[in-house]
């Protein structure tokens, strides 16, 4: 591997180019990254990788940002978690900096209005979407959607805070999906091979 | 402080996110317009362009909220505080698999999580629609302050038409989100032009 600076550097350049490429964040950079440091850079192996993709999943936080701190460390250690995480957020950060005086300056006309209003719509289309293949992906059963609808029914109907839902969520699971074989078949092949499953999702978010 | 303040809340909301941002889009919603930082229809806005750049829809939202609060201080401090947990937890995390493996109770709880995730991720369809095709839905919990009607409910058939055909648009040719936003914009420029509703 090469030194600690060329490392470092590698790693904030790469950061900021798979931030700045690609839409949708989190899941969508996955194979991004897996081409760039595992087949490109060889800085991991299909296992490590393999070791980034399953706690990054298993974690609470943004997927972009945990990607980018835990491949960081491992590369370079702490100073590698803290240069990819910087390399990763600012083509976001610069963008929406850039952005944000022209969307406040135009979303008041009413032109603008009826456009955004569209795009709120469309929006929700795409989000049922993701809904659906997140289901699959999950390999859903009965059990799943019943906590989803009960989730849905609590935030909405009872009024509960979603963060409260969270460890709720975590301690019934463990009760309900205790006794069957843990995590869905269709998720440990896709923890297995990253880049074939994958892409399907690459598209949308 | 405002900027203590922008912290604070980013990092609470870092800390929980789960199963991607839109989980978290109703929690966002909240923490954000108690405060009087953006208004509802504003941060719905914020979302549907962070579906057109680069980066996670939380990320995007933290910038620009902290950039409308407290300028280009505010945006660096509420993505930093988003960051933050994340850096903290995936530093113990690290620690627990290296010395030791994945026990299966925590494969139940997360599966638990992610499921619950799901319907976390459909009120966040409900707060789009409100914000297009219905409004004055009774809005959310019954026995908030805004718990009775908030309004008189209004129908767009425009925004209702646009949603079927993006969703089925979509669904059948398989396209990005940002064809389909554009697409929707346009549409919405259309109506307004031919004077729908």
């Amino acid at each position: 591997m090469e030194s600690l600076p060329r490392r470092l550097f590698g790693l904030f350049i790469s950061y900021l180019k798979i931030a700045a490429s690609t839409l949708g964040g989190g899941m969508a950079m996955l194979p991004v990254m897996e081409e760039e440091f595992v087949e490109k850079r060889h800085w991991l192996t299909s296992e490590d990788f393999l070791d980034v993709v399953t706690l990054i999943n298993a974690l609470p936080g943004v997927i972009a940002i945990n990607s980018s701190l835990v491949i960081g460390s491992k590369v370079a250690g702490a100073a590698g978690a803290a240069v990819a995480c910087i390399g990763g957020l600012i083509p976001s950060v610069a963008v929406i900096l850039l952005l944000a005086p022209l969307i406040s300056l135009i979303r008041n006309a009413p032109a603008a209005i009826a456009a955004f209003t569209s795009v709120r719509a469309a929006v929700a289309a795409l989000i049922l979407l993701l809904i659906i293949r997140q289901g699959k992906k999950l390999n859903a059963g009965l059990k799943e959607w019943a906590f989803a609808l009960t989730a849905l029914a609590a935030v909405r109907i009872v009024g509960i805070h979603p963060i409260i839902i969270i460890p709720a969520a975590g301690i019934l699971g463990f009760f309900v999906f205790r006794g069957d074989d843990s995590g869905s078949p269709e998720e440990d092949s896709a923890r297995l091979n990253p880049q074939k499953t994958l892409p399907r999702k690459r598209r949308r978010r | 402080m405002i900027l203590w303040e922008l912290f604070g809340v980013f990092a609470r909301i870092g800390a929980v996110t789960f199963g991607g941002g839109y989980a978290m889009v109703s929690l966002i919603e909240r923490e954000i317009t108690d405060r009087m930082w953006l208004t509802t229809a504003e941060f719905a806005d914020i979302v549907a362009v962070s579906q057109m750049t680069p980066g996670p829809l939380a990320l995007n939202v933290a910038t620009y909220v902290g950039r409308q609060t407290a300028g280009v201080p505010g945006a660096l401090v509420a993505s930093f505080g988003l960051a933050a947990p994340a850096a903290v937890i995936i530093a113990l995390a690290l620690l627990v698999v290296r010395s030791g493996r994945k026990t299966a109770w925590i494969g139940a709880a997360v599966r638990g999580i992610r499921a619950a995730a799901l319907g976390l991720i459909g009120t966040a369809i409900l707060f789009f629609l409100e914000s297009s095709v219905i409004q004055g839905l009774p809005d959310g919990p019954i026995w908030s302050k805004s718990g009775g009607a908030s309004g008189p409910l209004e129908f767009s058939a425009t925004a209702a038409a646009v949603f079927a055909v993006t969703l089925f648009a979509a669904h059948r040719f398989k396209l990005g989100p940002i064809r389909v936003i554009l697409g929707a914009a346009v549409l919405g420029l259309i109506a307004y032009a031919a004077g729908l509703p």
